[in-house]
């Protein structure tokens, strides 16, 4: 049971770090959300605000607007 | 509401468990996290016998984190892989603006807190308090993250009643 509240804190952390790496790489939210098999808008409210405040303005390696 | 009758180290306690449960990634606050924040408040009776047998902040953290990335490699998952995989992104840091709940675990031992101080005559809820009501719970994460550091319920409640009276 340890072990099951153990992954579920780590899958949240793990989904949080990947969905940034790819908007840091350059892959827009309808991409991420589609890759999940999750909707834009819950992948957007999920984790934009969390990641913008992380890269203020534009972040290193990505190209273009919001996606 | 037992808030008010909080002495002043066992609420700063409580303030400075939500902070560890929320840098080590608890998504609710448990009786480890607890002991954390007596820890990591440092003030009060209970502070005063952990220190005494040698329990530090670092340390109780240190195993903490032992027994979760244990817990991992239990059922075949490493957590160094998957940080080296997600590289600087991965944080199990609980985000700012998401609240942390007690867990049930959590809530009982502040209810043993408040009756401990009764039964003991003490007009005030204090650190020692909850530090007795975490070590009842024999099976909880806290007395096994101090059974890895060596001590036993028994020599704490020791502690924590010499402290008391010195």
């Amino acid at each position: 049971m340890e072990a099951v509240v153990a992954l579920r804190r780590t899958l949240e952390a793990l989904e949080a770090a990947q969905v940034e790496n790819a908007f840091v790489a350059g892959w827009s939210w309808a991409r991420i959300a589609e890759v999940l098999g999750v909707s834009r808008q819950a992948v957007h409210k999920k984790h934009a605000a969390r990641i913008k405040s992380r890269y203020p303005g534009k972040p290193p390696g990505r190209k273009g607007g919001s996606g | 509401m037992i808030f008010n009758r909080f002495a002043r180290e066992a609420r700063r306690s409580v303030e400075a468990a939500l902070q560890e449960a929320r840098m080590l990634g608890h998504d609710s606050l448990g009786d480890e996290d607890l002991l954390l924040g007596i820890l990591r408040a440092d003030e009060g009776i209970a502070a005063e016998a952990l220190a005494s047998l040698g329990v530090t902040l670092e340390d109780a953290r240190g195993e903490s984190e032992a027994m979760f990335s244990g817990a991992l490699a239990s059922i075949g998952i490493s957590l160094e892989d998957i940080q080296r995989e997600a590289g600087d992104a991965f944080d199990l840091r609980i985000p700012d603006k998401r609240r942390i709940p007690f867990a049930p675990g959590a809530k009982q031992v502040l209810e043993r807190a408040v009756r401990t101080s009764a039964t003991l005559g003490d007009n005030y809820l204090g650190t020692e308090h909850i530090l007795l009501a975490i070590l009842e719970n024999e099976d909880g994460a806290a007395v096994r993250i101090l059974a890895r550091l060596g001590v036993s319920p028994e020599m704490l409640e020791e502690g924590l009643f010499a402290a008391r009276s010195g």
